[in-house]
């Protein structure tokens, strides 16, 4: 029954916690510039955090090795370093950026100065990590997450256009007026795939499972909370593209802030749809900005090998302790300033994907090593997934910084 | 163990290094190694901040070193135990001399309300 429930849980809380404020702002703008045509994109990248997720969690439960020891031991110092200082980098500015989207959110609601809620958003955060156990953490802000299910809802009742909804899940290329509009499609198409596929996930779901003390015995409930909660976390976010693209896109609203999202729920379910999808950001933001924060201080602690579980008291894991605070106030500084956090989500998901390769190879050679993993090791189907998806963010990571500089981050 | 040959590099270095009550305590950031052709002999694991930035280019050296300090600190061999993908060392940290900043911060860190 126990393990049920802990399946139940594990499933909700990776659907809950799929979606963060830079998905939520490219879901939201890819419907509403491009209608359904990116939805593909939406499969392909869910197809992929399953893969490495899937295998992450796999070695964490074999090895007892998180990401960034194997980044380390695989790359070297050096190498290990670069990554180390990009993939902090993106977490940083995520962090800052969700930080951010809680303050918006909170602005729709208490209608504050944003600067004051910017710092009401940080300490909350910051003293619900302090004061809760991780597992707390990930159940509180992965459940009330679920909320945004009225996206999903609101999407429906916009009465999408079913078969063209299943047609788009193929890739396909719409007809576009000129270049540059194609341009600007690729910018969103690998936008979109990055953002599902944050290398974040796989650091934090990595050292989740060690801190749970996963064994072997545990790769089937790892295998079914990767499939079927990314899944569902995943039509989160085709919920989130359909409303853009049934209700913006007519409308012809460019969705600039992360609160043209809620229009959908607004028109479909007046004052309490707006409540409950604000709430569900709330959370989802609040989440995604801990999720980060925290995954700053397990790859610096992993990288240079402190003692980094969060479920020891903070004196039990002091510089572990110190990156994180220190990653929360970081964040606040970069957003404090006044900055757009939709444009720091963006840089920091479009930077992202040039360091997806390096993230991603390590994990794969280490999962496809026998004598590491016995009889756990990638089979034929994990390895060609994997190395297919190599292939794919390589090709993603090449062509990201072009395209932000061709399309002017998007702008056409 | 099984294999006659130990492969430093695949096997020990940049590997966790854990004390005797199993703390986390470092990384290995070099491996020292005496005599010559033939008989060569592992002496010693080193790790630290100025171990480490030792691998890096020469321009960040120094500022590598100015901000994390240049803390080397020599594991003699005769102290490893046991070598799987972690390396077990027979004494605690403490008595290595390592983690001495981890206990500097603990100390900072236990005047805080819940943080024991």
């Amino acid at each position: 029954m126990r393990k049920y429930l802990e399946i139940f849980l594990g499933i909700l809380t990776a659907m809950g916690g799929f979606v963060e404020v830079g998905e939520l702002v490219f879901s939201v703008n890819a419907g509403a510039k491009f209608g359904y045509s990116l939805l593909w994109i939406m499969g392909l990248g869910t197809i992929g955090i399953i893969v490495y997720g899937e295998m992450a969690g796999r070695v964490a439960a074999v090895t007892k090795q998180p990401v960034f020891h194997i980044i380390r031991e695989r790359t070297g110092f050096v190498v290990g370093l670069g990554t180390l200082i990009a993939a902090n980098l993106v977490s940083l500015l995520t962090c800052a950026a969700e930080i951010g989207g809680v303050a918006l959110v909170l602005k729709l609601l208490l209608n504050l100065p944003y600067r004051a809620l910017i710092l009401l958003g940080f300490l909350l955060l910051l003293l619900t990590t302090w004061c809760l156990p991780l597992n707390w953490i990930e159940r509180v802000f992965g459940l009330f997450g679920l909320l945004m299910i009225v996206f999903i809802a609101s999407a429906i009742y916009l009465h999408p256009d079913w078969r063209q909804v299943t047609i788009n899940f193929i890739p396909n290329l719409p007809q576009l007026e000129s270049r540059q509009d194609y341009f600007v499609y690729a910018y969103f198409g690998v936008a979109l795939f990055s953002s599902i596929m944050l290398p974040y996930e796989t650091y934090f779901y990595a050292s989740g499972a060690i801190e749970d003390h996963w064994e072997p015995a545990d790769i089937n409930l790892n295998r079914v909370i990767v499939i079927v909660g990314f899944t569902l976390g995943s039509a989160l976010a085709v919920g989130l593209l359909l409303i853009g693209a049934q209700y913006l896109l007519p409308a012809r609203i460019e969705p600039e802030l992360p609160g043209a999202a809620v229009l959908g729920p607004i028109v479909t379910f007046g004052k309490a749809g707006l409540f409950v999808a604000l709430l569900g950001m709330f959370f989802a933001f609040g989440g995604a900005a801990i999720e980060n924060a925290l995954t700053g201080a397990y790859n610096l602690a992993q990288f240079l090998g402190w003692p980094w579980q969060k479920y020891r008291k903070p004196v039990g894991a002091p510089r572990f302790t110190l990156a994180w605070v220190a990653m929360f106030v970081l964040a606040l500084l970069i957003i404090i300033t006044g900055v757009d956090p939709v444009q720091v989500v963006e840089y920091s998901i479009v930077f992202s994907v040039v360091i997806l390769p390096l993230t991603y190879l390590p994990l794969l050679m280490t999962a496809s090593n026998e004598n590491l993993m016995g009889p756990f090791v990638n089979g034929w189907f994990a390895k060609t997934l994997g190395w297919f998806y190599l292939i794919l963010i390589s090709i993603a990571a090449l062509c990201a910084v072009p395209l932000l500089i061709i399309t002017h981050g998007g702008n056409g | 163990m099984k294999e006659k040959h130990l492969n430093l590099v695949q096997m020990v270095l940049d590997h966790q290094l854990l004390d005797a009550n199993y703390v986390e305590c470092g990384k290995v950031a070099d491996i020292e190694i005496e005599g010559g052709p033939g008989e060569l002999r592992v002496t010693a694991v080193l790790t630290g901040p100025g171990v480490a930035a030792g691998h890096l280019p020469r321009i960040l050296q120094a500022l590598t070193k100015k901000i994390f300090g240049r803390r080397v600190t020599r594991i003699p061999w005769n102290e490893v135990r046991v070598i799987t993908s972690q390396i077990k060392l027979g004494s605690t940290a403490a008595h290595l001399g390592l983690n001495a900043a981890e206990q500097k911060v603990a100390r900072w860190l236990a005047r805080l309300p819940l943080a024991k």
